[in-house]
């Protein structure tokens, strides 16, 4: 880190959100993978647009839907077209119980992930657990590259529940749209 | 003014503060956090801390609320270190009602909730 050479911050956009120069937290030490996406040239167009508007999913939207012990369900996420999906992160009530998700688009069929994940690897908590609730979270977790729902497709967020016990269940999925 | 000549503006840092005690099982919706008249404000991430869990939206400049559902606090309340990035960064305007809060207390007991709007202040000079 002492070896990086010291950047002038006037010459740093203090107004952009998601500039890895701006944000520690987004440094290339900190969290390369951040700051990898954050550089890519999709994400930089998106980040210096004008005309876009963050936007958040919570899936299932009904956060009192409770998915009984082993079963699965498939959420449509109500996105509006033109929607980027650049990070996510999941979890999950009671006591941040783990449960398996996957995320696929509903005209081509691809699937973010080869076979569905553990919640526990998006959750936010630092330490992968936090079940008391106070605040000390990593928030979202990002994309290698973000990723475009071109009309008429939508992301379908699978959620399994491989517990023993009925849960509430949410993955979340940062997203920023085009304005029409 | 004439036409072809841009407003211009001096850039601040910048941090809105809002603080409640939720009551057990309390909902609040649309609480204003009012944003100052002399200037524009650029909200760029969130972070904060609570007693216990509850759950939040906001709304947007354009009056769209930023997500489809009230979303967990452990979900999108960041920290200091790392506050949670809202990009790309909506503009609230000078005098407005700010993101209006949707806020519920998700335990039976009081839940002191303070939330901290990070981004810049924009105020225009000319």
């Amino acid at each position: 880190m002492l070896n990086r050479p010291w950047q002038d911050p006037s010459g740093t956009d203090w107004t952009d959100a998601l500039n890895p120069l701006a944000k520690p937290g987004f440094s290339q030490n900190n969290n390369p993978f951040a700051f990898a996406l954050l550089k890519d040239p999709l994400m930089l167009a998106l980040r210096l647009a004008s005309g876009i508007e963050p936007r958040l999913f919570v899936c299932p939207d009904d956060r009192s839907r409770t998915i009984p012990a082993g079963q699965t369900i498939d959420f449509e996420a109500p996105i509006d077209p033109n929607t980027w999906l650049w990070a996510l992160n999941a979890s999950s009530r009671p006591n941040n119980t783990d449960f398996l998700f996957n995320i696929t688009d509903s005209v081509t069929g691809a699937s973010m992930f080869s076979q569905p994940v553990s919640m526990r690897s998006y959750n936010a908590a630092v330490t992968g657990l936090n079940n008391s609730g106070v605040s000390g979270n990593r928030g979202p977790l990002h994309l290698v590259k973000p990723h475009l729902y071109v009309p008429p497709s939508f992301p379908v967020v699978r959620i399994i529940n491989t517990s023993d016990a009925d849960l509430r269940c949410w993955v979340n999925l940062f997203c920023c749209v085009e304005l029409p | 003014m004439p036409e072809d000549v841009q407003p211009t503006y001096v850039e601040e840092p910048c941090t809105y503060v809002f603080q409640t005690d939720l009551a057990a099982d309390e909902r609040l919706q649309q609480v204003s956090v009012n944003i100052d008249r002399d200037s524009d404000f650029m909200l760029t991430g969130i972070h904060g801390s609570s007693d216990d869990a509850y759950t939040m939206n906001f709304r947007l400049p354009s009056g769209r609320l930023y997500s489809n559902a009230e979303i967990p606090n452990t979900d999108i309340i960041g920290t200091a270190n790392q506050p949670t990035a809202i990009g790309p960064p909506p503009i609230y305007r000078a005098g407005s009602s700010g993101p209006q809060l949707d806020l519920t207390n998700l335990i039976s007991g009081t839940n002191n909730v303070l939330i901290i709007f990070d981004g810049i202040r924009r105020i225009r000079t000319t």
